[in-house]
């Protein structure tokens, strides 16, 4: 950027302020100059002509005519600067001169300088003169009048001298002066650039910057130095940038916190504008509603859309579009809010998407100042903000809750109405007349309130399990204690059904670190199936090993119990761990029955100690379950 | 032309896209009522029906009445026409929907004599091909459009299947013949929707490029306005 506007107008300014100051001064001066010589040489030849009449006074008569005009001559002569003498007598005639011949010249009474000294005692004149050819200059004083004024004068004493001489000298004057004038010009103007480069350049430099500062550019800062308005005013206009820095740098943070409150939040959040075009709509609502949501980007390109354009199902665009005729008076009066659960078709054929939908009038501050003035005093209108919260997993929850109550009551109710059925049949009874009746009957009460009895116990595990409001804290267990507490447990239903009981344990594992209720239960589960579902003569194996530590997995205790059962068909092995799910017996093969319950306690007591379990089984060959029970690292326990 | 213009047009676009999604709804409905035997939602989704109407009358209006006001050209003619064809599917849809709904209201159990599953493979099919166009629509995505085009002969084929084995169904269990015609009806009604489907994906490509793609013209026989923009 070359010097700007205010640059060339200091300049010049200054330059032709100062050219004028000198050209005046200049001017003066010289005529001053020109004056003074004039004056200096009036006054020269004054004196030069008294001192003559000084020294002609006693002989200034025709007698010395001869004699004087041979002086003058001499003197004429001797004279470097040419300088002219006469003579001239009261009634005008010549009597000498230090040029010409007196007699031929003619009567000087009418000359000025001459009529001016007969009057006066001097006189003066300037003009054209033949005898010294050019201008000259005639100074005259009167000879013996001087000291009696009233008295005639005998004559004149004349002295004429070009006056060209002096002219020169003046103007040779006059040259130096305008000259040095010229000089003064010169350095003025070089003092005027460098004046005008002080003044202007830091008022470019806070040009610059408050140009910057418009634009938003808050990066330069300006630097001027000195202590005067133009100082203060940059240093102003300094704080006013850091300021500015520091206002968009809190708005930006405070941008950013909503923008990440926003992305982290799991409700999905869509905000419409007045005019039914998205303003704000995060990735959780892009992901609920199936829009395009990877990259980030591609959720910024929303807005501005108009909200049928992007937002599937016609329930939720009329919770996000304004209602006609509805004012902003009633926001937040519960009327204008809606509540609604929307259900959407998924995308891959998997379960409906249950969405709780809840819409609510939002005032906006308007973006556009013209909005703003137009409307006045009148309230904004509303635009609609949308929050969608995805229940699918709370309404399946739900669903599981609800089957679980019914299969619960109905597992309850079969032996409730046996034992009930078996009480009525015992009160028409005559025990005494039929003993073995009786007895079975009760034989039936007794098998089926101990059914309850276990079912009860079961349940109530269960919901231990699912509520524990502490976690289960570990502890170490002595594995070798541990196993021969299960076979204790056991030891008459193995022996009942003549089955192996085998367990290997490794000697380094011979103890691990967990809770050891909840391992117990779900041991004691396991067994318990092994012991049901096999035939006698087979074999219960129970096998203790180790699972290294992995990226993403700490070390691991895994406890296999592997039986000879009956196994478990391969397209129910999913659905064992459900609660009440029971393989039919037709296809079992089995004759046992347990309350159902089994396995789903087993996976809940694993998970409930950050586990895992697995299930293998072959149909007719046995059934394999192993879980494996995560260790902390070694040296923290 | 004028802001006021472009103003208009585009909420009367924004005004058949809210049709658009009003009538997906009611499909989707009309097929929940149907499968789950739910009769009081298809009396809803019947109900419905006037809404819609009324609806395709105003937009037909609104379209009349901005190409009598403005005589647009080019693309704004093509959108306008392409409002004024999607309308009329819409609504064709939305009867589809509500005969539909009627059937439901005469089936008794989820089951549909065995033909549910099939049933709601059409259905699926079908509504899968009506987002796809009105997704396409509200983007105005012609290449999204131009893939739907390939979906009807699938929806066309399976129809094709569902028929059969409806006839083989009925000469079995002849005492479910009604039943068995009520879900006849639901499938055709649902191969028509993908039809118009289908109509709708050729007006997005027209409003696109001005080709019209429907009956598989050769370009030049279809005398396209103008060629794409």
């Amino acid at each position: 950027m070359g010097p700007g506007r205010l640059f060339w107008k200091l300049f010049l300014g200054n330059v032709l302020l100062m050219a004028l100051v000198v050209v005046t001064c200049v001017w003066f001066i010289s005529r001053e100059v020109e004056h003074g010589q004039d004056r200096e040489l009036t006054r020269t030849l004054q004196v030069q002509a008294a001192a003559l009449r000084a020294m002609f006074d006693d002989r200034f008569d025709r007698q010395h005519a001869d004699q004087l005009d041979q002086l003058l001559k001499r003197i004429g002569h001797e004279q470097k600067e040419r300088i002219r003498i006469t003579l001239i007598l009261a009634d005008g005639s010549v009597l000498a001169d230090s040029e010409a011949d007196p007699e031929s010249m003619g009567s000087h009474a009418g000359r000025k300088e001459v009529s001016e000294a007969m009057h006066a005692g001097w006189g003066k004149d300037v003009r054209l003169s033949q005898t010294l050819d050019g201008m000259a200059k005639y100074v005259a004083v009167a000879v013996g009048a001087a000291d009696s004024p009233g008295h005639k004068p005998k004559g004149v004493v004349r002295v004429a001298m070009p006056i060209r001489t002096i002219r020169d000298q003046v103007g040779s004057m006059q040259r130096l002066i305008w000259g040095s004038g010229l000089l003064a010009l010169v350095a003025v103007t070089i003092l005027a650039l460098g004046l005008a480069q002080l003044w202007s350049r830091p008022i470019r430099r806070i040009t610059l910057a408050a140009r910057g500062l418009s634009r938003g550019d808050l990066s330069a800062s300006v630097r001027v130095g000195g202590s005067d308005e133009l100082a203060t005013l940059a240093q102003s206009l300094n704080e006013m940038r850091m300021r500015l820095a520091g206002q968009l740098a809190t708005i930006d943070r405070q941008r950013r916190t909503l923008e990440s409150l926003l992305a982290q939040l799991h409700e999905g959040v869509i905000v419409a504008g007045p005019d039914g075009r998205i303003l704000l709509i995060n990735p959780a609502a892009a992901r609920m509603l199936g829009l395009p949501s990877e990259p980030a980007e591609t959720i910024a390109r929303l807005h501005g859309h108009a909200v049928e354009e992007c937002i599937p199902r016609h329930e939720l665009q009329q919770m996000l579009l304004p209602r006609p005729g509805r004012s902003a008076s009633r926001q937040g009066s519960g009327e204008a809010d809606t509540l609604r659960e929307v259900r959407l078709p998924s995308e891959h054929n998997g379960p409906d998407r249950a969405l709780l939908a809840r819409a609510s009038d939002i005032i906006l501050p308007s973006f556009r100042q013209e909005e703003e003035r137009e409307e006045g005093s009148r309230p904004p209108r509303p635009g609609r903000l949308l929050v969608l919260t995805d229940v699918t997993e709370l309404t399946r929850v739900i669903q599981v809750k609800a089957d679980f109550a019914a299969n619960a009551s109905h597992e309850l109710r079969t032996p409730l109405s046996a034992i009930r059925a078996a009480v009525e049949t015992l009160q028409g009874t005559d025990l005494a007349q039929a003993p073995q009746q009786g007895r079975s009957l009760i034989e039936m009460i007794d098998r089926h309130s101990r059914r309850l009895e276990l079912l009860v116990t079961d349940l109530l595990e269960l919901s231990r399990l699912e509520s524990a409001p502490a976690p289960f804290k570990p502890a170490e267990i002595r594995t070798g204690d541990l196993f021969s507490e299960l076979y204790q447990r056991h030891a008459e239903a193995l022996t009942a059904k003549t089955l192996h009981w085998n367990v290997n344990v490794p000697a380094h594992l011979d103890r691990m670190i967990a809770n050891p209720h909840l391992v117990r239960i779900a041991l004691n589960n396991l067994v318990d199936n092994a012991i049901k579902f096999t035939d006698p003569g087979g074999r219960i194996d129970i096998t203790c090993d180790e699972a290294p530590a992995t990226a993403d997995r700490p070390r691991a205790v895994l406890i296999t119990v592997a039986d000879t059962g009956c196994g478990i068909p391969l397209d129910e092995q999913d659905r064992v761990f459900e609660r009440f799910y029971q393989v039919e017996r037709a296809r079992s093969g089995s004759t046992a029955r347990g309350t159902g319950l089994g396995l789903s306690i087993v996976r809940h007591a694993v998970a409930a100690m950050k586990g895992t379990v697995e299930l293998h089984s072959e149909p007719g060959k046995g059934t394999t379950v192993r879980i494996a029970i995560p260790q902390p690292p070694a040296g923290t326990s | 032309m004028s802001a006021h213009f472009v103003e208009l047009l585009d909420l009367l676009r924004r005004r058949s896209l809210r049709m658009a999604s009003a009538v997906e709804d009611m499909l989707d409905e009309a097929c929940t009522a149907a499968l789950r035997a739910d009769h009081a939602l298809a009396r809803r989704v019947i109900a419905r029906d006037v809404e819609i109407d009324a609806e395709e009358v105003a937009i037909e209006a609104e379209v009349i009445r901005l190409i009598t006001l403005f005589q647009p050209m080019a693309s704004d003619m093509r959108l306008l026409t392409t409002v004024l064809k999607v309308n009329n599917d819409l609504e064709r849809v939305a009867d589809c929907a509500v005969n539909i709904a009627q059937r439901a209201r005469h089936i008794d159990s989820p089951g549909m004599a065995g033909s549910a599953e099939d049933v709601k493979e059409i259905a699926q099919g079908a509504m899968r091909m009506l987002r796809g166009a009105l997704k396409a629509y509200a983007a105005e995505d012609c290449e999204a459009a131009r893939t739907l085009l390939e979906e009807d002969a699938v929806i066309d084929a399976f129809y094709g299947e569902l028929i059969r084995k409806l006839a083989a169904a009925a000469s079995r269990s002849p005492e479910l013949m009604t039943t068995h015609l009520d879900v006849f009806s639901i499938a055709k009604n649902l191969e028509r929707i993908a039809d118009h489907a289908t109509n709708i994906a050729e007006d997005v490509i027209f409003l696109h490029t001005g080709e019209i793609v429907r009956h598989h013209l050769p370009a030049a026989e279809a005398d396209p306005p103008s060629q794409k923009r």
